[in-house]
């Protein structure tokens, strides 16, 4: 979440899009009634009432218990601020972001001009540097930058026109309009962004002019407009490839050259190949009858989400006279935000990161980015779900969103070659967000040499972090500094030291979830250790999944539960273990939630039986390893580089520095170490509840042990914490007053901040910077460019370092010029392009036409669709992660897709449904904590399908009825032999009444995916049926799309 | 002493069912028959959709907590201290059971029929629950209590700690009774329930700012006169009358047993009769009661 949870209270408009917080997150849904209803939630004089209640959207294939929230017929409000929701066919959901984004910039261009209107507030927006609001910059008032529009100029003596590539200026008046020229008339001042007036006299107070120019050939004005673009790229020029912007050096002043700066242009309209224009162009098929086709909305459906959308935009959000949004207070009744809240719905398809680009163009095009009550917001299935990214457990990651030290994700970069004859560990570091350290001309460089690789005061916090988890984690425990080798010489001695201990670090990228078990199954993976999930439950194509966990030699389970996963079928002759593990309340530790915030949660009892807390079998797994010799390459290093440590490994890199465990024997429940007395703060507004730990100062076994983790990884990485986002969550010394929170907090001081109960909220805006504590250093709204009133500030150091409506598809090292923000995630999968099919030339290049599918957002069809018609249509076609057609699936006969036409496809005809999957509130994922809970299970006791009355007469299937789904994965197995409740089937729940008020549409199925084959309720899994088509980015599957057909039983 | 109440605004349920199962959890309530199509018959409280495509909108189905209710007036079952078995407390508004009192075998008429059950005027949340089936008598009465003892500021450390809340300081000072919820209103995630004195919720439903009392002169507020009420902006409320004869796909209070082959086989034939003797003794009582000036 770029926000909170909290903070979706502050929002006027709350875009539910593939997510359905009621059911899924029904934890946050108290915040999205607080926005809604804002009156039913606060007493009278308090200020929160004030605020303009939310209206709520949801756009959903399925109408879910969040839709039911809306109230589309309220008649107290007008028909445009209703709640509504919006039905859309499984995996659209880019077309319809598209098609907003088309329509509401005709509509916004298409509104009067004008200080103080919309339309300026939406242009002031795209074009304001950090120089100052963009119509302001110089003087009161300025011309609008858009071409044909008509302003009134008033104190015009020292205005400024923003317009660098403008060809003319039309002044009408009475007497005639008049015509300047830019080149004898106007003159520019580069740095500003601005063409001050020089030449023209005869501009007065009170003249109307019309800013007429054409575009022209570039002119020697256009090529760098420096001053920080505040908010999005708009104003950047598109090279003509097509792949980046365009890209100049400049020399702003006293400071060293910025070399690759984008070229912006002066308005973002002042060039064809600004990136506004260019995502108009892009946008431009998107019409509305097109997406609404695409859709399977209607027009009406579209346009009202676009109405809402304007008018819950920074653009509507109380505008001065100047034209700039003036309202930043979320309680004033003026003030307007949208959020979007996303989950599954959206990243669970073969566009998924596409769609969540599509989101950011939305949100940063409309100026909801950075603002109380708006922000792209991830609705995270498990709390601790930001807390498993943040730690790096996705397979090209290292904790803290570091690439592996390998070979890099786009293979333009091998970390892997001998660190002290290559450099390795500088070129990684150079990699990382910080302190350039190769290229020349840089603003900040480290040197050549790479010493500035070794050299803290030189580094960045990324950088910083990423030092000190080598030294750390490879044996320098100790040294609170890391180790500062602050002089030249000593850097110099000891830089063998530190590529030695990076040399440790584990070098390969992994395999992704679906090429894993592909591995197990080909005998490559012999072993695995399956830690608290479930993936003969959770994982797509379980016929791929389980014949690579049935051929392992070894296979460990970690779970509170026997799961599907320890119960899958085996070879003769393997082993299987399964390891008893302590439930979330039988043991210590920080989780870290969507919203970013790092809260403790306290070990309520120890572990039931035998089981063991993670962090126990952790240690005890590492303490067996170290017995069988497996850690003897990091002593080898050690003895090699003369670093005296401890003789053992195991007692080095675990048990001395977290707590003192000796890894055998039941001494785990027993270290202890010295905590800290917390207590929550009393307040007004604080309830009355049992306050916290009040003597717990001497923590014991679990406690003491995620103490210590906690310690070293949040403390600030000057002090030596290791995972940089977390830098200050834990502050041994310092109060609270060091990290720019209200002064309310400064008396309240809690080291472990994950500990930190204080509900006050002083800016009385959801904000309780007190609670817990949110990476990075507690700010509660990201990107906020300090807009965001008693949050800590945040602005962009970069001169582009803004919101991106555009992603380049070039690596980082063509962005080099920021000590801060330098790299950037690119893109890795390539949409069809709009206007030819892909071809030998690339697949952004038709020949003749350039398309930016790709670097924006473009629509595609699921791998298996309904509408073949759309998918065989080059404008829009599959996605893809080069140039090749199906390529986000494994084409090795193990996952068949119907209408891929390879041998053993079966036909897209035979199925025609689409199937969805969902999730349903009384179970969790892959289902062995919920299945195993008799409440639960009570409640929804059996897998089930929604399916449309429609498509129940038409298939004889009555509400209640048994049904099977047969997918392409599942055809032609024999359903009496296959292992497990395959042949269970599915309960029929057939909708009743009018279309839209049933839960799916038209050809649509839906199916929770909770269910197998243990635990007191069983059921069919409907990831037998779905297919293992990928993300290009995230590999994460199609759950939510795939073509069936439906049985009677 | 405040007289409490619950208000249950129907528009931000969602159904999770939380209350469901922290009530269960307060009051130790065991699930019937592990994956099985089952409620517990002591369950106090359900979820369920007001219509038939589970859409919506979602009704706490739970006791009513009558002003001086029918099936507290109908208990004879009483200690040595007369105390009753089921009463009505006019100064914290709950009825309640007291299970140490309560014996079915005492009051069970003729007909096999419970007063508390016949006199139900709400269709009948009063149950002879637990384990296993209907009929055994070894086991109480079981409803909504309005977790009395537990919440509220009438405290009865006999029936279990008191509840947490979540109100805050200022709201308890207000209201003391704020000081402990029932556990469904404190767990529940949408914050759907309100819980306060029922003068300040009657206040607060008829306060046509707040919406529940519509354009058209529609008080959309069931149950106003107890210490349980539902109140809707948007979709007219039917009352949420108990009907174990109502399935649908969520939460059926009880129809598992009548699908169940065990209990077609034993509980449907004498439920099917137990109905009928229990419609035919309502429907007596009623005109007997409308003869009289009663409630009917």
């Amino acid at each position: 979440m770029t926000n909170h949870w909290a903070d979706i209270g502050n929002t006027t408009l709350v875009l539910a899009w593939g997510a359905n917080p009621a059911e899924n997150h029904p934890a946050c849904i108290a915040h999205v009634g607080r926005a809604r209803f804002p009156k039913d939630f606060f007493p009278v004089g308090d200020t929160r009432r004030d605020k303009k209640a939310a209206q709520l959207i949801v756009i959903d294939p399925r109408k879910t218990r969040t839709a039911s929230l809306c109230h589309e017929l309220d008649t107290s409000k007008p028909a445009g601020e209703r709640d509504k929701y919006v039905r859309i066919r499984p995996g659209t959901d880019i077309a319809l972001s598209n098609g907003l984004v088309r329509y509401m910039i005709e509509k916004i261009e298409a509104m009067p001009a004008g200080l103080g209107t919309v339309r300026n507030a939406f242009f002031d927006h795209l074009n304001q540097t950090s120089n100052g609001s963009f119509f302001t910059d110089g003087s009161s008032a300025a011309p609008t930058p858009v071409s044909g529009e008509l302003v009134t100029l008033t104190g015009v003596a020292n205005s400024s026109l923003a317009h660098t590539s403008v060809g003319s200026l039309v002044v009408k008046n009475l007497a005639g309009d008049v015509t300047y020229s830019a080149a004898t008339d106007f003159t520019a001042d580069l740095f500003l962004g601005t063409i001050k007036r020089s030449a023209v006299t005869t501009i007065s107070d009170g003249q109307q002019v019309q800013v007429a120019y054409s575009y022209g050939s570039a002119s020697t004005l256009d090529t760098t407009v420096a001053g920080s673009s505040k908010y999005t790229d708009a104003r950047f020029r598109i090279a003509t490839n097509g792949k980046d912007y365009q890209r100049a050096t400049v020399n702003p002043g006293s400071e060293k050259a910025l070399t690759n700066l984008p070229v912006k242009a002066a308005t973002v309209d002042a060039f064809p190949d600004t990136v506004y224009n260019k995502l108009k162009a892009h946008v431009a098929p998107y019409t509305l009858a097109v997406v609404a086709d695409i859709c399977g909305c209607s027009v009406e459906d579209i346009q009202f989400i676009g109405d809402a959308f304007i008018a819950h935009s920074k653009c509507s959000n109380g505008v001065n006279a100047n034209g700039t949004p003036s309202v930043t207070d979320a309680r004033n009744p003026a003030f307007r935000a949208t959020t979007i809240l996303y989950a599954m719905g959206i990243t669970q398809h073969t566009c998924g990161a596409q769609s969540i680009k599509s989101f950011a163009v939305l949100q940063t095009l409309m100026g909801n980015m950075g603002r109380q009550g708006g922000g792209i917001n991830a609705l995270r299935g498990i709390h601790n779900v930001q807390g498993s990214t943040d730690m790096g457990l996705l397979y090209g990651n290292i904790p803290a969103y570091s690439g592996n030290p390998a070979v890099s994700v786009d293979g333009g970069q091998d970390w892997r070659i001998t660190p002290s004859t290559n450099n390795a560990y500088g070129k990684y570091m150079d990699n990382l967000w910080g302190t350039p350290v190769t290229g020349t001309g840089n603003k900040t460089q480290m040197d050549n040499s790479y010493n500035d690789a070794y050299n803290t005061a030189a580094m960045a916090l990324q950088q910083r972090g990423f030092y000190n988890m080598t030294l750390k984690w490879f044996g320098d425990y100790t040294s609170v500094n890391g180790m500062p080798y602050s002089n030249a010489t000593e850097r110099a001695a000891k830089r063998a030291t530190v590529d030695a201990l990076y040399s440790l670090w584990p070098k390969g990228n992994g395999h992704d979830h679906v090429t894993m078990f592909r591995d197990m199954a080909s005998g490559l993976t012999k072993a695995a250790v399956v830690w608290g999930q479930n993936p003969a439950v959770t994982e797509p194509n379980q016929g791929a999944v389980r014949a690579g966990l049935k051929n392992l030699d070894t296979l460990v389970c970690v779970d509170i539960f026997e799961n599907e996963t320890h119960a899958v079928d085996r070879k003769a002759g393997s082993v299987t273990y399964l390891i008893p593990s302590a439930a979330t309340c039988e043991k210590a530790g920080s989780s870290t939630n969507s919203g970013r915030t790092l809260q403790w949660r306290y070990q309520a009892t120890l572990p039931a039986g035998n089981s063991k807390d993670d962090n126990e079998l952790f240690f005890r797994f590492a303490k067996a390893l170290d017995g069988a010799g497996a850690f003897s390459h990091i002593q080898k290093v050690w003895t090699d580089n003369g670093l005296t440590f401890d003789t053992s490994v195991y007692k080095q890199l675990f048990q001395l520095p977290y707590g003192g465990y000796t890894g055998v024997g039941t001494g785990y429940n027993a270290v202890q170490g010295t905590g800290e007395l917390v207590n929550v703060r009393a307040g007004a507004d604080n309830p009355v509840v049992a306050t916290y730990n009040t003597a717990a100062n001497n923590l014991k076994g679990s406690e003491w042990v995620a103490e210590s983790v906690y310690r070293e990884m949040c403390s600030p990485v000057a002090s030596g914490g290791t995972i940089w986002i977390y830098t200050g969550a834990y502050n041994a010394g310092a109060a609270w007053a060091t990290d720019n929170i209200p002064a309310a907090y400064v008396a309240w001081a809690v080291k472990n901040r994950a500990k930190s109960r204080d509900r006050q909220d002083p800016a009385a805006q959801f904000m309780s910077h007190g609670w817990g504590y949110s990476w990075l250093v507690n700010r509660r709204v990201f990107y906020n460019n300090k807009d965001v009133p008693g949050d800590v500030d945040d602005f962009f150091m970069g001169a582009d370092s803004v919101s991106r409506l555009f992603v380049s598809e070039l690596p980082p090292a063509n962005v080099n010029y920021s000590r801060w923000y330098r790299t950037y995630h690119k893109l890795f999968d390539k949409p069809s392009p709009l206007v030819a099919p892909v071809n030998a030339t690339g697949p952004h290049f038709n020949g003749a036409a350039v398309s930016l599918s790709g670097s924006f957002p473009g629509h595609t069809e699921p791998y298996e669709t309904p509408r073949q018609d759309l998918a065989a249509d080059a404008k829009w076609g599959r996605n893809t992660k080069n140039t090749g057609k199906w390529d986000l699936v494994k084409n090795d006969g193990k996952t068949r897709v119907a209408g891929r036409g390879e041998s053993g496809d079966p036909l897209a005809s035979a199925y025609p449904l689409t199937l969805t999957t969902i999730r349903c509130v009384e179970h969790f994922q892959g289902g062995p904590i919920t299945r195993n809970n008799p409440w639960n299970v009570d409640l929804e006791p059996v897998p089930w399908i929604e399916l449309n009355s429609v498509d129940a007469r038409t298939y004889g299937i009555k509400d209640g009825e048994w049904v099977r789904i047969v997918t392409a994965r599942t055809e032609g197995v024999n359903v009496e032999t296959a292992i497990g409740p395959y042949g269970q089937g599915f309960k029929a729940r057939v909708g009743v009444g009018q279309q839209t008020n049933q839960r799916v549409g038209v050809g649509v199925v839906a199916i929770p995916w909770h269910w197998g084959e243990k635990g007191l309720s069983t059921g069919s899994r409907a990831n037998d049926l779905c297919i293992d088509a990928c993300d290009a980015n995230t590999v994460i599957p199609e759950y939510k799309a795939c073509l069936c057909r439906i049985e009677k039983m | 002493m405040t007289v409490m109440a619950i208000l249950h605004d129907v528009d931000k349920c969602m159904r999770c069912n939380g209350c469901v199962v922290a009530c269960k959890r307060e009051w130790n309530i065991d699930a019937v028959t592990k994956g099985v199509n089952n409620v517990a018959f002591d369950q106090r409280l359900a979820i369920k959709s007001q219509k038939r495509v589970d859409m919506g909108p979602f009704l706490r189905y739970s006791c009513w907590h009558c002003v001086d209710a029918p099936c507290a007036r109908a208990c004879p079952v009483k200690n040595a201290a007369g105390k009753y078995a089921l009463s009505w407390n006019k100064d914290t508004g709950a009825v309640a059971v007291d299970k140490k009192i309560c014996n079915p075998a005492l009051c069970k008429d003729r007909f096999g029929q419970y007063p508390c059950q016949v006199n139900c005027q709400r269709g009948g949340y009063p149950k002879l629950g637990g384990k296993p089936y209907i009929g055994d008598e070894s086991v109480t009465m079981n409803k909504c209590i309005l977790c009395a003892g537990r919440a509220g500021d009438v405290l009865d450390s006999t029936v279990g700690a008191p509840l947490q809340t979540r109100a805050t300081v200022a709201e308890i000072a207000a209201c003391p009774g704020r000081a402990h919820e029932p556990a469904c209103v404190s767990t529940c995630p949408a914050k759907a329930m309100k819980w306060d004195s029922r003068e300040n919720l009657v206040a607060y439903v008829l306060n046509q700012a707040n919406g529940y009392k519509w354009a058209d002169g529609t008080v959309n507020v069931i149950g106003i006169t107890g210490s349980m009420m539902w109140a809707s902006r948007k979709t007219l409320l039917g009352p949420p009358k108990a009907d174990p004869f109502i399935e649908d796909h969520v939460a059926p209070m009880i129809s598992g047993a009548l699908t169940g082959s065990l209990a077609k086989a034993v509980v449907l034939p004498t439920l099917v009769v137990g109905g009928l003797m229990a419609i035919s003794s309502r429907r007596a009582k009623n005109e007997s009661n409308a003869l009289t000036g009663g409630e009917v």
